[in-house]
């Protein structure tokens, strides 16, 4: 059987879109599209109501129990130096000041996106990373392995590592208050909001809120709900009253969400890791059988040969024997003959 | 061969080592403002004549004009050191009359400036730059902060006292037969009429106007010995300098036979008796002093709304609608839109501000539109329409920015805001003071007097969405205490308290209250 390169990438190929065009609605890691949980919840981040005044952060530093911090929540100082999370703070405000107002602030709540088709549990082998269907992106730490993949794919930033910990140190992201949120609570920061900057609600309702702020409000709003399709999505809505890259979120992100960008090329990662072991094995199979069977014909042949010498040597011996006895027989036949013949003599020369 | 290799090699080295040190020093080179503030300058002048010309060799020049004016003035000399006069006044441009050809004005700038930098030099001055690239660089050594710069009304009523109330002075119109300037009065208008941002025929541009038309008499009245205005670039074009030019309190109004009362129509042929919507009367005279120039609303001319903005549209109008030109939110220009911006003052915007831009109510439509010939008595002998406007705006009452004793009594004095007081002290919520800085807020204001609905729709800029009224209901009547998950569009209590408040100080630019406690006492420990 033989078999070319050609057909043999063409057989790859099938395979690997045929894997892929499996259509996992409940995977929103797939390939389909996918437009998040119907009924998930949102948290809207208005910032032109955010004063600053870091209730969140505690509230969430309580309900996470988390390490109490160097500086209590009520020191509004560590505003003046931009902060990012980190695995002993899910979510830090930072300030920026306005461009259209130099002379006032802008406060800007950072944590977790949790994004409707989140990078870190594409990038995440191990499936510690779960998106549930309430909105939150959950980690599971008692399968993650430590490799911090996740930290690399997030595009906002927002996983951090206990690097600390000399055991099993975990990836510590915002939750969502998942916990919270399944009780029927108000995620820590919601609640202790005095501002209602955040508000919590089902993603849809929202959206409808956000687009009514802006519309009831066109002079205080940027016209754009940051989160409504960025990366696909997030479970994270803000509001602004200045352009978005002004106050430190990207706004190259694009709409794609981060699985699609890569499921291609992962989703072919089992083809390839568990076809080619098959396809190669097949193929070495196919080569041994065909030199078994040259072998075998060879030995056959070999038999065959081996065979035939033998019957002709062996009716050659018969034809020499035979000859031998047959050349016996004459003697003795001459020799009695001659016998006979010399007894005759001798009778007739007594006789004579 | 293998010589050759090495060499290769080498030299390919030394090529990638420099290409580096090329791409770092482009690098480091970004164009960033100056901290120093002699490097931030209202006085830079772009010289990029050249680019008339065609393709230019080097990068155009930005040369500080202060800087040279003020060096002058230091030797004893003036501004005939570098313009030429032209029928009586100064040329604008360097050391030449016209731009002959490309080598003319390349020439004369080279050889005036650099011999220039060189004679100060020599005389042990500090003197400018003589090589190429000092002053032909990519990266422009000075940041321009320079603003423009208008005569507003309190400029112009100080112009027109200086000098006398001759209008002829300044204002001109272009008699196309006579080919030559000559003076109409009461046609007087801005120069931006004729004179545009660039030349056009025999037009020149505004910025040329005016830089001839104004540094020339200060120049002549300075040379006087009588006080003069600027003509340095700063004392005009410095954001700083701008903000400190002193403003002329009492404003006579200018006078070109406007009218003091128009009654606008709703369309261009309609008279009072058959229009279907009913005209509105004007207060022109006031509005004359609500803005700085009459340019705002009359944008070319000094004609009618309606001349250009007809109900359907005209190509002079730029199609908008005369509906559109009175109505339009958020534009300068309309009634509306400068109503709407209005609001934006400290006074109002604190109830204001938080409001969502409603839709237009009757009973609002009915406070401009009120000269309609249903409720006017037309059995009256028919008068003039300004008469009339004059007639309806006297009529007017003003809505009283005071409530009465009775009134008073029931609003009450303190509130005291228990929520909270897990944390902190319950909060005295100075009420009363507050309505009185309301009322003092808008009693200054005509235009809350006129919109106003009674004097208890200052109590609906916090009561909101409540009817007016001097007891309305408190705000728990709405906002929960706890956050629902079935009104997330409407704010708990807490929210609502502290939206309202830190909103409403927030507009109205206050500083107070600075951090919590200010509010909510803290507990004794």
């Amino acid at each position: 059987m033989s078999l070319s390169r050609r057909k043999f990438l063409g057989w790859m190929g099938a395979a690997g879109t045929g894997t892929l065009l499996k259509n996992s609605s409940a995977n929103a890691a797939s390939n389909a599209y996918f437009s998040g949980y119907p009924n998930s919840y949102a948290i809207l981040h208005d910032i032109t109501r955010c004063v600053g005044c870091r209730s969140c952060e505690a509230a969430c530093n309580s309900v996470n129990e988390l390490p109490v911090p160097e500086k209590p929540f009520a020191d509004l100082s560590v505003l003046e130096t931009r902060r990012r999370t980190t695995a002993k703070a899910y979510t830090v405000v930072n300030k920026f000041s306005s461009v259209a107002k130099p002379d006032q602030s802008v406060y800007v709540k950072k944590q977790c996106n949790h994004c409707l088709e989140p990078a870190c549990a594409s990038a995440c082998f191990v499936r510690a990373f779960k998106k549930t269907p309430e909105g939150a992106v959950t980690y599971d730490a008692s399968v993650c392995v430590g490799c911090r993949y996740c930290m690399i794919a997030c595009p906002f930033e927002i996983p951090a590592y206990e690097y600390d910990k000399a055991l099993e140190p975990r990836v510590m992201k915002c939750t969502m208050c998942y916990p919270r949120i399944q009780k029927g609570l108000l995620p820590g920061c919601v609640q202790a909001c005095p501002k209602e900057a955040l508000t919590f609600g089902k993603r849809k309702d929202i959206l409808k809120i956000a687009r009514d702020r802006i519309g009831n409000h066109p002079d205080r709003y940027i016209d754009h709900i940051y989160g409504e399709r960025e990366m696909g999505g997030t479970s994270w809505l803000y509001l602004s009253g200045v352009p978005f890259s002004s106050i430190g979120m990207r706004e190259d992100l694009g709409v794609t969400p981060a699985p699609e960008l890569t499921s291609g090329a992962l989703g072919a990662v089992p083809i390839v890791v568990g076809l080619w072991p098959v396809l190669l094995t097949g193929i070495y199979a196919i080569s041994r059988r065909k030199e078994k069977v040259a072998e075998a014909e060879k030995r056959e042949a070999v038999d065959m040969a081996v065979a035939e010498t033998r019957r002709e040597a062996a009716s050659q011996l018969d034809a020499a024997l035979d000859k031998a006895r047959k050349e016996r027989d004459s003697a003795v036949q001459q020799a009695v003959k001659k016998a006979l013949e010399d007894a005759k003599k001798a009778q007739q020369e007594e006789t004579s | 061969m293998g010589k050759i290799r090495s060499r290769i090699t080498k030299i390919s080295v030394l090529a990638f080592i420099f290409t580096g040190f090329v791409a770092v020093w482009f690098a480091a080179a970004k164009v960033a403002i100056p901290n120093s503030p002699d490097l931030i300058r209202a006085d830079v002048i772009a010289i990029d004549t050249m680019t008339t010309f065609g393709k230019l060799q080097r990068p155009i020049v930005y040369f500080p004009h202060d800087l040279h004016t003020n060096a002058l003035k230091q030797q004893q000399k003036d501004c005939s050191v570098c313009h030429l006069a032209e029928k009586d006044r100064l040329s604008l441009k360097f050391k030449r009359l016209t731009d002959g050809s490309a080598e003319m004005v390349m020439n004369t700038y080279h050889e005036q400036c650099i011999s220039c930098h060189r004679r100060t030099a020599e005389d042990k001055m500090k003197s400018g730059p003589v090589t190429c690239g000092a002053c032909h660089s990519e990266i422009p050594k000075y940041f321009s902060n320079r603003k423009p710069m208008g005569l507003d009304n309190s400029l112009h009523a100080r112009h027109t006292k200086a000098l006398e109330n001759k209008c002829e002075l300044c204002h001109h119109e272009y008699d196309a037969q006579a080919k030559k300037l000559i003076y109409v009065k009461e046609k007087e208008g801005t120069c931006r009429y004729c004179h545009q941002q660039t030349t056009q025929e025999n037009r020149i541009a505004y910025p040329i106007a005016a830089h001839i038309a104004c540094i020339d008499c200060h120049r002549k009245t300075e040379a006087t010995g009588k006080k003069a205005g600027p003509v340095q670039c700063a004392s005009c074009h410095d954001p700083s300098a701008q903000a400190k030019i002193e403003k002329q309190k009492e404003i006579p109004r200018l006078n070109r036979k406007q009218p003091d009362t128009v009654l606008l129509k709703t369309s261009k042929e309609a008279t009072l008796q058959d229009a279907k919507l009913a005209f509105v009367p004007f207060d022109h005279k006031a509005h004359e002093t609500y803005s700085d120039t009459c340019r705002v609303c009359h944008h070319k001319q000094m004609s009618n709304c309606i001349v250009c903005h007809t109900l359907g549209g005209t190509k002079d109008g730029k199609f908008i609608t005369l509906e559109k030109a009175m109505h339009a939110r958020n534009d300068a220009a309309s009634c509306m839109g400068c109503h709407d911006l209005k609001k934006a003052d400290i006074a109002c915007a604190g109830c204001h501000t938080p409001m969502a831009q409603k839709r237009l109510s009757e009973a609002l439509c009915i406070q401009c539109h009120q000269a309609d010939r249903r409720s006017l008595d037309t059995q009256l002998q028919p008068i003039e329409d300004a008469v009339l406007a004059k007639s309806l705006l006297e009529a007017r009452k003003p809505v009283p920015a005071v409530l009465n004793e009775q009134m008073m009594k029931d609003v009450p004095e303190k509130i005291v805001i228990q929520a909270l007081s897990d944390k902190y002290q319950p909060v005295d919520f100075p009420h009363r003071k507050i309505v009185i800085t309301l009322l003092k807020n808008t009693g200054n204001s005509k235009l809350a007097g006129y919109f106003h609905q009674s004097t208890l729709t200052l109590c609906q800029g916090c009561h909101h969405n409540s009817p007016a009224s001097v007891t309305p209901p408190k705000c728990q009547s709405c906002h929960s205490v706890q956050p629902r998950s079935d009104t997330i569009s409407k704010p708990a209590l807490m929210g609502a308290y502290h939206i309202q408040c830190m909103g409403c100080h927030q507009n109205m630019a206050m500083e107070h209250p600075m951090g919590c406690t200010e509010c909510h006492k803290e507990k004794p420990h």
